[in-house]
């Protein structure tokens, strides 16, 4: 599988080195302006390009429709010879120029769409026109809420790119796609070309430190991640600080999966209480701890997830790593009521999860945006919608059905004619394969939760034949010796407040100023032959 | 010794997990046993440690506040108060204050100076007053207002200097007053630099009153409302 991502990523950087070099069939291009309504083609240099003569005979409609200020008829014209079997040389040149004319038209998605398909269709000869296209394409897909799209034609055809910055910008998108197929190799190579001073560089070197971290490279993601960190510094605003917020939560994660649980925890402890990512920091501070046998800690930062502020929060794994805290402190009777309550809590979740299985796509995409827009959970708890409630690409995608509902909406008072139709079709399509594509994957993520949830619910029972075990053990212990074994003498935690802090007593009561700051110190009660250490395990 | 395992077990799986302690308790009387927490989490394993959000230690608060002494019977002050305040640490502060209004005639002795009875009391009015003293709160709290949560501390105030009176009769003769200064109040916090301060003081003083030639003790109770900046401390 490496060397199939490597191979793919050395077809990339063959491709990167050719771009670099120039193309021999167009000249090169500095500025990557919106077109000319009216565009001089290309050179026809490259072997099977049409002449200059077919070309104008192909385009003389649109071209007089145009000169008379006729966009609409312009338009037709174009989506005439698209359909044209025998025009297929300009098939990218028509959705390029059909982009520009719906743009123009106030038909932002379908232009989108129409861009997106002439940069599948790009050939040599028509690359540099096309390309041109690439900073407005990316401009109205954002404002509609659709960069997705573009994301599989630029992956597959980031050779258009002429220029510097539509190169880094085509880089990072198809690098995303390359990421979300899982072709690390491909992507690693094509974030290659965003360049430093591009102001997609900071998020380039954060997915580069991702991909890296899925590669299992998680030193060498601390780097990218420490790059992406410089570079957007002086960056202000909501989007940077949240980027900034997401940067520390996965520098967290690349100490962890390097097993730098120390400088994990850190990282972990950075992420700003206010941040969306403070939960999921908080969840995975408290393994880093429990990596260190460090079970106060774990206990401790479990505790905020578990108040009532968080109920809307699916968890079920903190739960079960509080009690197995619990019980390697020796702590069994807690450890089995808490197994009692786990079960009891997520049996009915697990029930739900099962009933609500079987639900369509467009059913899970629809409730997840009603949590999302209206707050309603429908007939699923909360806490398997509220992921949505804050995922940028959810977000993204609403917004885009929403934009592409708007311009149906439009189009409909439109008389029909071959652009609005293809107009129409086209975003229609486009909006069913988005809900059909994000609703699948909400449900596979439900499914997922579902199966996981009953694995875990099946482990609880083996769980507690371990308590009791344990405890087994422990009372043949006190048998043999007579009374109950002396606990294992443990280090004492410091316990003193530093200055500057304020400690008050925990009385049951939860404030939600508080949450976040919760500390355990209860003793581990095991006897020596008792104690465990997940470190151990580890080493073993 | 298994089966003494297994007995314990069967013991345990029958009543889940009775303290140890608790079960010999129960077994050796019948009185009703005491809770002995073995292999749980306690509250008090829990603590709540955090960062101290409203901190005076090193700061100069500054005030201003107005304030009435409302209980003497003859005169009635409303005052105006500075007030300047060195946090050496949380709890412990040297405080100055000067204080200054005009006690105005109350109804009582309108009345009693009136034709009914045409007493002239040698009451003294509150003119101005100068204390320094030691300002410790020890208290430091947190209020819950439905969704905000309001920061307070709770302080004590021990001052002494002098009190400028003035006498209500014509001669209008003019005392000035040694004073003890004792309070009690509350901050609390509208920001990271302002607090909104309330205080109940009662300085006590001795008076020497020139129309009768006798030394007199005299009370002037009041409360403050004001607000205090602070500057300076850890940022």
């Amino acid at each position: 599988m490496r060397g199939s991502q490597w191979d793919r990523g050395g077809l990339v950087l063959v491709a990167l080195t050719a771009l670099s070099a120039g193309p021999a069939f167009a000249a090169k291009t500095k500025e990557a302006h919106p077109p000319p309504a009216v565009e001089a083609p290309a050179a026809p240099v490259v072997p099977g390009a049409p002449d200059q003569k077919t070309h104008d005979a192909a385009f003389a409609d649109y071209d007089s429709q145009l000169a008379s200020g006729q966009k609409a008829r312009a338009a037709d014209a174009l989506v005439t010879l698209i359909n044209d079997p025998t025009k297929a040389p300009f098939l990218a040149e028509s959705f390029a120029k059909l982009g520009d004319l719906l743009k123009e038209l106030d038909l932002p998605y379908a232009a989108t769409l129409a861009w997106r398909q002439s940069f599948l269709d790009a050939q040599e000869w028509d690359a540099e026109q096309v390309g041109r296209r690439v900073p407005s394409a990316i401009e109205t897909a954002d404002k509609v809420g659709d960069l997705a799209v573009l994301q599989g034609p630029f992956s597959k055809n980031v050779g258009i790119a002429r220029t510097e910055d539509v190169r880094g910008q085509m880089g990072y998108y198809a690098a995303r796609e390359a990421y979300r197929q899982q072709s690390y190799g491909l992507s690693l190579g094509l974030l290659k070309m965003v360049k430093q001073g591009d102001p997609l560089f900071p998020k380039a070197k954060m997915l580069e430190g991702i991909v890296l971290n899925a590669q299992s490279k998680p030193e060498s993601a601390l780097t990218s991640f420490e790059a992406a960190g410089k570079a957007g510094k002086d960056d202000k605003g909501a989007e940077a600080a949240r980027f900034g917020e997401m940067l520390k939560l996965n520098t967290g994660r690349s100490y962890y999966a390097s097993g730098n649980y120390p400088r994990a925890i850190q990282a972990f402890a950075t992420v700003s209480r206010g941040s969306e990512f403070w939960p999921e920091a908080q969840f995975e501070r408290a393994w880093s701890h429990f990596r260190i046998d460090d079970f106060n800690g774990t206990l401790g930062l479990l505790l905020s997830l578990d108040t009532p502020f968080f109920k809307n929060y699916y968890y079920p794994e903190a739960d079960l790593l509080r009690i197995y805290s619990m019980f390697l402190i020796c702590k069994f009777p807690e450890a089995n009521d808490q197994i009692g309550v786990f079960r009891a809590k997520y049996g009915k979740l697990d029930d739900k999860l099962k009933a609500w299985n079987g639900h369509t796509p467009e059913e899970n995409f629809e409730a997840a945006r009603k949590y999302r827009e209206q707050g309603d959970p429908g007939d699923l708890p909360a806490m398997f919608w509220n992921p949505y409630a804050t995922e940028e690409r959810f977000g993204d995608s609403v917004k885009a059905v929403e934009s592409a509902n708007d311009e149906l909406k439009r189009l409909k008072d439109v008389s029909a004619n071959p652009f609005a139709d293809w107009a129409k079709t086209a975003v229609k399509a486009r909006r069913d394969e988005l809900v059909t594509a994000e609703g699948t994957r909400i449900r596979d993520r439900l499914q997922a939760q579902q199966d996981e949830l009953t694995g875990m619910l099946n482990d609880s029972q083996i769980f507690t034949i371990d308590i009791m075990s344990m405890k087994t053990k422990l009372y043949e212990e006190a048998a043999t010796i007579g009374k109950m074994p002396d606990v294992a003498r443990t280090a004492e935690r410091d316990d003193r407040v530093k200055r500057a802090y304020v400690t008050w007593p925990y009385e049951g009561e939860v404030w939600a100023d508080e949450v976040g700051y919760y500390k355990v110190t209860t003793t581990p009660e095991c006897p020596a032959s008792l104690r465990q250490t997940v470190q151990g395990d580890v080493k073993k | 010794m298994l089966l003494l395992a297994a007995t314990l077990l069967a013991r345990h799986a029958l009543v889940p997990f009775i303290p140890r302690a608790q079960a010999a308790d129960a077994a050796s009387t019948a009185k009703k046993p005491e809770t002995v927490d073995i292999g749980i989490i306690k509250n008090s394993d829990i603590k709540v440690v955090q960062r101290r959000l409203y901190s005076k230690e090193h700061t100069l608060e500054l005030g201003l506040a107005i304030g009435a002494l409302p209980w003497d019977t003859f005169t009635f002050a409303p005052k105006l108060q500075l007030t300047g305040t060195s946090f050496l640490s949380e709890t412990l502060g040297l405080e100055a204050h000067v204080g200054g209004g005009y006690g105005l005639e109350t109804t009582t002795y309108k009345y009693l100076a009136g034709a009914d009875y045409g007493v002239a009391v040698e009451a003294y009015r509150y003119l101005a007053d100068a204390q320094v003293g030691v300002h410790y709160s020890p208290i430091y709290a947190k209020m819950n207002f439905g969704n905000k949560i309001v920061h307070n501390d709770w302080y004590g105030l021990a001052c002494g200097g002098a009190t400028l009176e003035q006498s209500v009769l014509p001669a209008a003769d003019i005392a000035i007053a040694p004073t003890l200064g004792l309070g009690i109040g509350t901050q609390i916090w509208l920001g990271k630099t302002l607090a909104l301060r309330t205080e109940l003081r009662d300085d006590l003083m001795l008076e020497h009153r020139k129309q009768s030639n006798t030394e007199g003790f005299k009370q002037n109770a009041g409360i403050i409302v004001g607000i205090g900046t602070f500057s300076g401390g850890k940022k």
